[in-house]
């Protein structure tokens, strides 16, 4: 008698092997000449890139209408649609979808369906190949600055740090600011020397800092507090 | 016995050809002109490619990098066909598009040949060394009330637990040699359950892997023919004989 288990991994739950198989065609799957299982060393969604820690097989099927694939040891993501491309796309995104919902929480932050999950998801795909190699992205507010010559030239980030503009590399709004602009830009950053990769795209920010008789008026302006005079005991 | 609904989804033939008359050298380039002359309907093209990197341990660096091709595949427009063809092999594929009726095996048989013929001609090649034939099968079986399926009730190769401390079986896989399957061959079956395709599946599904190949030298076309012929009427018998009657109703047996 068989139960069915949605969420355990089938492949790896019982395995038996009655006899060595003499037989070359079990023994490694890049010996299949079968088109409907193929060998994946990594996948990209967009810009995010996911490494498998050894090649996986991704199995697809023709069922009723449409088409479904998984990956072996990877089961309880199924991708289904009308194509084979449109399955392997849903089973990407199945994936993306929760890898990045997982990853941003801490263990602790789990319930046991999701801790399981990540526990399979980081058995096949290589986290730390993905931590180090995915970009930070931040946003940071910065000024420019022309310093010596007759466009901006760098960025002085609010953290005190400085970033030299290479116009081939920024977005060409960042080349319309003016001395002293500042801006609010998304960064994306090397993961492991924080080194700037890349500004995506940029905001000019117009704020301007008060005088000091201002600031004063200000203050002065303010509503006294009118507090109830008791006596504390202590 | 012919089924109105059997549960092939896939099928090959697969030919290894003798590299002794080999005079022309196997790349992606022949490859291409291979399939543009003579399998101009297989437009989808993939080329596979193994790459090796000898690296340096000391210092890192790149040493060497060897590259070569392994095959070439293309597809039909529906990709129902596929022809693969690699520096010593041929492979026919026949895949089954939704629900569309199989075209049986005499139509893969007689495809595969006429590949085969081509690749030889192309190559400048004469000798066989292999052939095999494949099917892959998967079996939808409903879910009983309880949400369980009682294999024996439609399997009669199936994996079996005692009682006791096993508990219940939630999946499996098996791989059974079946040498006195074909005499001229060597059958391998495989046998696995598959993981559920949706949260609200009211099938179980089992993929059944059958392998064929070849023991002795094929003098000829002819005779892979006939070896051919005989693994798939062999293959046949164990297909039937792996399921009980209620397993084969499953896929409507013609003339009951």
């Amino acid at each position: 008698m068989l139960f069915p288990v949605v969420l355990q991994d089938m492949d790896n739950t019982a395995m038996c092997n009655v006899t060595v198989s003499e037989d070359q065609y079990f023994l490694g799957a890049e010996q299949l000449s079968s088109v409907l299982a193929s060998l994946l060393i990594d996948f990209a969604v967009g810009r995010t890139y996911y490494r498998f820690i050894e090649r996986v097989i991704v199995n697809k099927f023709p069922v009723g209408k449409g088409w479904v694939c998984y990956i072996t040891g990877l089961s309880s993501y199924v991708g289904n649609g009308d194509t084979i491309e449109r399955a392997e796309e849903e089973l990407k995104l199945a994936i993306h979808t929760d890898f990045q919902r997982l990853e941003r929480k801490r263990l602790f932050e789990m319930d046991e369906e999701e801790r399981t999950k990540w526990t399979q998801l980081t058995s096949v795909i290589d986290l730390l190949d993905y931590k180090m190699t995915t970009p930070i992205v931040t946003r940071e507010i910065g000024e420019v600055s022309f310093e010596k010559i007759s466009r901006p030239c760098s960025i002085k980030w609010v953290s005190g740090q400085t970033y030299v503009i290479d116009p081939y590399k920024v977005p060409a709004e960042l080349m319309s600011c003016r001395p002293g602009q500042w801006v609010e830009a998304i960064v994306k950053r090397d993961p492991i020397t924080h080194r700037e990769i890349e500004i995506e795209s940029i905001t000019k920010i117009h704020f301007r800092i008060p005088q000091e008789s201002e600031v004063k008026a200000f203050w002065e302006g303010l509503p006294k507090a009118e507090l109830e005079s008791t006596g504390w005991t202590w | 016995m012919k089924f109105k609904k059997p549960p092939i989804v896939e099928a090959w033939i697969e030919f290894k050809v003798s590299l002794t008359d080999e005079s022309v050298a196997w790349d992606e380039s022949t490859a291409k002109e291979f399939m543009n002359k003579h399998f101009a309907d297989f437009k989808q093209q993939e080329f596979f490619v193994l790459t090796g990197v000898k690296i340096d341990p000391k210092i890192g660096n790149v040493l060497e990098t060897r590259r070569s091709f392994e095959r070439v595949r293309a597809f039909t427009e529906d990709r129902d066909w596929c022809v693969q063809a690699g520096r010593n092999l041929l492979v026919f594929n026949q895949i089954r598009q939704r629900e569309k009726e199989w075209p049986g095996y005499e139509r893969l048989r007689d495809s595969a040949f006429n590949a085969l013929q081509k690749y030889l001609d192309f190559r400048s090649l004469n000798t066989l060394v292999g052939v095999s034939l494949h099917y892959l099968d998967i079996v939808a079986i409903p879910k009983g009330n309880d949400g369980k399926i009682k294999l024996e009730d439609y399997f009669a190769v199936y994996p079996h637990l005692p009682d006791g401390s096993f508990g219940v079986m939630s999946g499996f896989q098996v791989v059974m040699q079946l040498p006195k399957a074909c005499e001229s061959g060597n059958m391998t079956l495989s046998i696995q359950s598959l993981p559920a395709f949706g949260p609200s599946e009211d099938k179980g599904r089992f993929a059944m892997d059958w392998h064929v190949s070849s023991n002795q030298e094929m003098r000829d076309m002819d005779s892979a023919r006939k070896w051919l012929a005989e693994a798939h009427s062999n293959l046949k018998g164990v297909f039937e004989s792996a399921f009980t009657t209620q397993g084969l109703n499953l896929f409507e047996p013609e003339g009951r």
